[in-house]
């Protein structure tokens, strides 16, 4: 009792009740307990404002963070969209790449009592080892672990390679990696099942196994190496979600898809590659799927139909054999790429689903990788001399009848610069230049013209530059003049440049699709033709704007210069073995030399259109020197080969008067 | 686990000597249901039927023409031959087709060679396969059934499918379900397309009908198309199937006489 | 009474009606129509039978059913017994020959084992199938109504003829 509380003013009865409770009746009477009752007091509401603020006012946040916690998505990606040519012919397809696979959230159990009947092994190991008074083992669980685990999934792959009699193992360290960074997906036994093994599997396992067909995508090339470069290949990746997916905050797992890593494959990724597929599965808290939560279906990509015609694709390269080189056709009027060929090329199925180092190394020895059509940058040669001639009318107002005098060689300066085979012409107009490819005559046009026209020339008919087909790391060549030669090599332009300009040597460089643009463009007397790899995708192909201008000579200037054209592609002409009875055709060839290395190498071209009157087709054909043997020469080795691809393309075309236009597949 | 096997086997035996004899019983009811009816009826129908095994006879002989050829080019090429089937015809005893399994019974075990896992048919097509072999009867589970899985092509197409059965409906006909089709394939009501075994799974001949797909749609996936597959409105009503039991083929066993085996 | 051998006799019914139902079964198959009739089955005998010829004869056509069917065994034995075991304890609460009692029974035992089999039942469930699942549990349902008549008459007409109907419950 407090010393200070007046006693008299406490009843009798309550002095006894407080007796009988002296903490309480201490409590009551005391202030200082005050103090700790607030204390409790404030501190509860501290408790019970922190818990309702928890619990009510986070609610949503944890809620969300829980479910966060306990699901995980997975990512499946879409198979790619295919590939046609011009005619429905399918080019590049999807096959089902099928494998054996366990869903290890099914094997817990298995892998349990497989851990501890290790674990009872070591510890009966390690007893003996005592009892003969030897040191005992140290018992590592997550090596018991991973061994019990492979154990399992080991005679799950003996039930498998002795159905389809296959030995394969389990690999653990692969094996480990997909426990710890892939525990939701599939773990396959054995890849790419053969259709017979797949059915086998089919047949002969129960359906409530553990083991399970996966099956995934792989593309499927059935013309093999036909337009490699132009299709390209593809080669895996993780399965990315898109844009709309509503669980971007899950931990995800993704399967692989695939990315184009080279062609159309690359250029088109985005259209060909499908829309991922997702399912958001609920875990348990070891990690393995307990649930299905969400689930949305993959999509295939869209297609492609492309302007190349895999018959006469087929037939180039069959033409260009085992040359190195390229050939480019272009239909004339809307500028649709027929074929774009380029040799070395490699079977794009080797690629599929992987490129092995073997292959790669085959590849890359034989220089397969590059695309000569479009990439390689050659000496045009003697093909130049129509540039030259167009020049000399355009520019220089040369008269196509106007004769030079061509001896065997042409002094500029110092130097000879000699005619091809030290020939000696005579008298020489423009269409003889053409037809006997005359170096001596482009010497002296191009030396009343100067470099500027024909540089310019050249440049306005598109060399130099990209032609902006679809297709990804396309060449620009050079177009050499006074000021590219200061900035670039810091040297002089003298008046021999010039003239190796004028026959197509000496820096200038172009590709094989900018050659047969420029044919094309000739053959609609225009300056530009805007090739496409896409099948239709302009809407009035006769119509089509290319984006030059007329050439700009007179009718009768435009006619000699075909006729020097088609007297090149004549009896006495130098790309004689060209012909085809029937078919007027205008052609030029051109034998360059270029320097590889420390090689000089030749080089072999044909560039031609038909048929003169309404032309359909354009093409230009190269062929590379790899020896310093190789000999090649553009009537001999090139013109040959355009006369292959030129017939089968015309008997094509006799045989359906509507191929070139409309498609005949689906 | 073994005891559990035996009490089962025990009472299975007891129980199949009485399915097959009320199979026998109900074989009699047959004959005299035929018994009874007209001579003149008896003769339409003989007369139907001889004219059936006269067709039978001549595709009979032709599949041997084809056969012997398919010997020969076998040698010349050096392939291996064609797995080759014992046929053993058996009456069925017993059918139970619910929706959770879809068995039949037949009344041809080990006795007559029978061996678990061999391939079943029937004249419309495919029936099942064997599931449980016992001395006098077999079990077979029915190509309608959940648990049955094969692999499958379409008439045509070389392409392996997966074919699974899954239930039939009350009144209704069977149906399984058949996915991992390529998408290029099409199929409609008017023109469905035909499932048929293939022998890539190395249980059942090439060629033999499943069943009818009139429509696909496209998987989860993505990559290819699966659909419900209309089987035989028969193969619920069957009364006598074949089993094929696959023969080792050796260069000199491939002459071996294949006439089956019939348990009647 | 140790040497009862009534449960013979009831085995023996049970084995009849058994195969009687696989035939009426094998008769609606052309029709995709099954019936499970398992209550009567188990609930009939136990009110004909002493303790140990119930367990015996309930574990017999147990072993039977699990001998012509895929049952899951560890289950369908042990429920086979309880509900044997069930009945056998309250059937003094119930009286024998009234049919409406064995028949409510027998309707709610078949049931729970139609549903207990269908909710265990492997994945790939789809909305067809339960659709299945129900026609054929009707079905079962109202055939036990006509199995449970049928089958109590029959019982009783076999033991009557053998001289084993017994007077009592026990």
């Amino acid at each position: 009792m407090n010393d200070n509380t007046d006693i008299d003013k406490i009843s009798p009865r309550k002095l006894e009740q407080d007796n009988r409770n002296p903490v309480k009746g201490f409590a009551k009477t005391n202030t200082r307990m005050r103090f700790f009752y607030g204390l409790y007091l404030a501190l509860f509401l501290y408790l019970a404002c922190g818990m309702g603020y928890r619990q009510l006012y986070q609610s949503d946040e944890y809620s969300k963070r829980g479910e966060q916690q306990s699901l995980r998505r997975v990512l499946q990606p879409g198979p790619r969209g295919y590939i046609y040519d011009r005619e429905g012919k399918l080019l590049v397809g999807t096959r089902p790449r099928r494998s054996a696979v366990v869903y290890l959230g099914e094997l817990r159990q298995e892998f349990s009592k497989a851990y501890y009947a290790k674990v009872r092994q070591a510890k009966q190991a390690n007893h003996e080892l005592l009892e003969q008074g030897k040191p005992t083992l140290a018992i590592k669980s997550s090596d018991l672990n991973t061994e019990a685990r492979a154990e399992v999934l080991q005679n799950y792959l003996n039930i498998v390679n002795h159905i389809i009699g296959r030995d394969e193992q389990i690999d653990k360290r692969t094996m480990a990696k997909h426990f710890s960074q892939r525990l939701l997906l599939p773990f396959p036994l054995i890849n790419d099942l053969s259709p017979r093994e797949y059915a086998q599997i089919t047949e002969q396992i129960p359906v409530n196994s553990p083991i399970q067909i996966y099956t995934d995508s792989a593309r499927y090339y059935p013309f093999r190496s036909a337009a490699s470069h132009v299709l390209g290949y593809v080669s895996s990746a993780d399965a990315v979600a898109d844009e709309d997916s509503v669980s971007d905050d899950l931990r995800t797992f993704a399967l692989k898809g695939q990315i184009g890593r080279s062609g159309l494959e690359k250029k088109y990724d985005e259209l060909l590659s499908g829309t991922t597929g997702e399912r958001v599965w609920q875990v348990d808290p070891v990690g393995y799927q307990h649930d299905m939560v969400y689930e949305k279906d993959s999509q295939r990509g869209q297609s492609l139909n492309i302007s190349l015609d895999i018959d006469l694709q087929k037939t180039a390269e069959n033409a260009l054999g085992n040359f190195t080189g390229a050939i480019v056709t272009i239909d004339v009027e809307s500028g649709e790429v027929l074929v774009l060929a380029s040799k070395p090329n490699y079977d794009l199925n080797d690629l599929s689903p992987y490129i092995s180092n073997a292959v790669f190394k085959k590849i890359e020895e034989e220089g397969g990788w590059l695309n000569r059509a479009i990439q390689g940058m050659y000496p045009p040669g003697s093909t130049f001399k129509v540039i030259t001639a167009i020049t000399a009318m355009h520019d220089a107002n040369i008269d196509p009848n106007t004769k030079f005098e061509c001896g065997p060689y042409y002094p500029i300066g110092s130097r000879n610069f000699p005619e091809h085979g030290k020939n000696s012409f005579g008298q020489v107009d423009l269409t003889k230049a053409l037809q006997k490819s005359c170096n001596v005559y482009c010497y002296q046009v191009s030396q009343r013209t100067g470099i500027e026209p024909l540089a310019k020339e050249a440049k306005r008919f598109g060399l130099g530059q990209k032609t902006g087909i679809e297709l990804l790391y396309e060449g620009t060549g050079v177009v050499p003049n006074p000021k590219w030669k200061r900035d670039v090599l810091f040297d002089t332009w003298v008046a021999g440049d010039t003239a190796n300009l004028s026959i197509g040597q000496g820096y200038l460089l172009t590709t094989p699709l900018q050659m047969a643009c420029v044919t094309a463009s000739i053959a609609r007397r225009e300056t530009r033709t805007s090739p496409t790899i896409l099948h239709r995708a302009r809407e009035n192909p006769a119509l089509f704007k290319h984006g030059g201008e007329p050439i700009g000579l007179t009718d009768y200037e435009y006619n000699k210069l075909l006729e020097g054209m088609e007297l090149a592609a004549g009896n006495e002409g130098t790309a004689r073995r060209i012909q085809i009875p029937g078919i007027r055709i205008a052609a030029k060839t051109g034998s360059a030399e270029f320097r590889s290395g420390n090689q000089e190498l030749t080089l072999a071209w044909t560039i031609a259109f038909a048929p003169i009157k309404k032309p359909r087709i354009a093409i230009a054909v190269m062929v590379e020197g790899i020896n310093p043997n190789d000999n090649y020469h553009g009537g001999s080795t090139a013109a040959p080969i355009a006369r292959t691809v030129l017939d089968h393309y015309f008997k094509k075309l006799s045989a359906n008067p509507v191929f070139g236009t409309e498609p005949t597949g689906f | 686990m073994a005891y559990k096997a035996f009490s089962r086997g025990i009472f299975y035996e007891f129980q199949a000597p009485v399915w097959s004899g009320l199979s026998q019983i109900r074989d009699l009811q047959t004959y005299w249901a035929g018994i009874i009816q007209s001579n003149k009826q008896l003769f339409e129908e003989g007369k139907d039927l001889a004219r059936l095994n006269a067709a039978y006879r001549i595709f009979q002989q032709r599949n041997e023409a084809l056969q012997n050829e398919i010997h020969r080019l076998e040698k010349v090429l050096k392939i291996p031959p064609l797995p080759q089937h014992r046929i053993v015809v058996a009456r069925v005893a017993r059918r139970e087709l619910n929706a959770w399994w879809q068995e039949l019974t037949i009344r041809v075990g080990t006795d007559k060679g029978i061996i678990a896992g061999s391939a079943v048919i029937y004249g419309d097509g495919v029936v099942g396969r064997i599931k449980e072999v016992h001395e006098t009867s077999s079990v077979v589970e029915l190509v309608s059934s959940r648990s049955f899985r094969m692999a499958a092509t379409f008439e045509g197409d070389t392409r392996p499918v997966t074919y699974q059965g899954q239930f039939n409906y009350t009144l209704g006909t069977s149906f399984g379900h058949v996915r991992d089709v390529p998408s290029d394939l099409r199929a409609s009501e008017g023109v469905p397309l035909r499932l048929v075994s293939s022998r890539l799974g190395g249980v059942f001949p090439e060629g033999l009908l499943i069943g009818l797909v009139s429509g696909l749609e496209p998987d989860t996936n993505g990559l290819f198309t699966e659909g419900n597959v209309r089987l035989s409105e028969r193969l619920l009503d069957i009364r006598e199937v074949a089993v094929l039991i696959p023969i080792e083929v050796t260069v000199s066993t491939s002459d071996q006489s294949e006439e089956p085996i019939y348990d009647f | 009474m140790i040497f009862d051998f009534r449960w013979i006799a009831v085995f023996l019914v049970n084995c009849f009606a058994v195969f009687c139902f696989q035939m009426l079964n094998d008769t609606l198959a052309p029709h995709s129509v099954y019936l499970i009739l398992l209550g009567p089955l188990l609930v009939i005998p136990a009110f004909y039978l002493g303790a140990y010829g119930t367990i015996i004869n309930t574990t017999l056509t147990a072993l039977l059913w699990i001998a012509a069917y895929p049952v899951n065994a560890n289950v369908f034995l042990p429920f086979c017994l309880i509900v044997n075991t069930f009945v056998f304890l309250n059937r003094s609460r119930l009286v024998r020959n009234l049919n409406t009692q064995i028949i409510t029974i027998a309707f709610a035992v078949n049931l729970i084992w139609i549903t207990w089999m269908a909710l265990t039942a492997p994945d790939n469930k789809s909305p067809a199938w339960w659709g299945r699942i129900v026609m054929d549990g009707i079905f079962s349902q109202i055939a036990v109504i006509i199995a449970c008549i049928w089958l109590h008459s029959f019982l009783q007409a076999c033991l009557k003829l053998v001289h084993l109907l017994p007077e009592t419950d026990d």
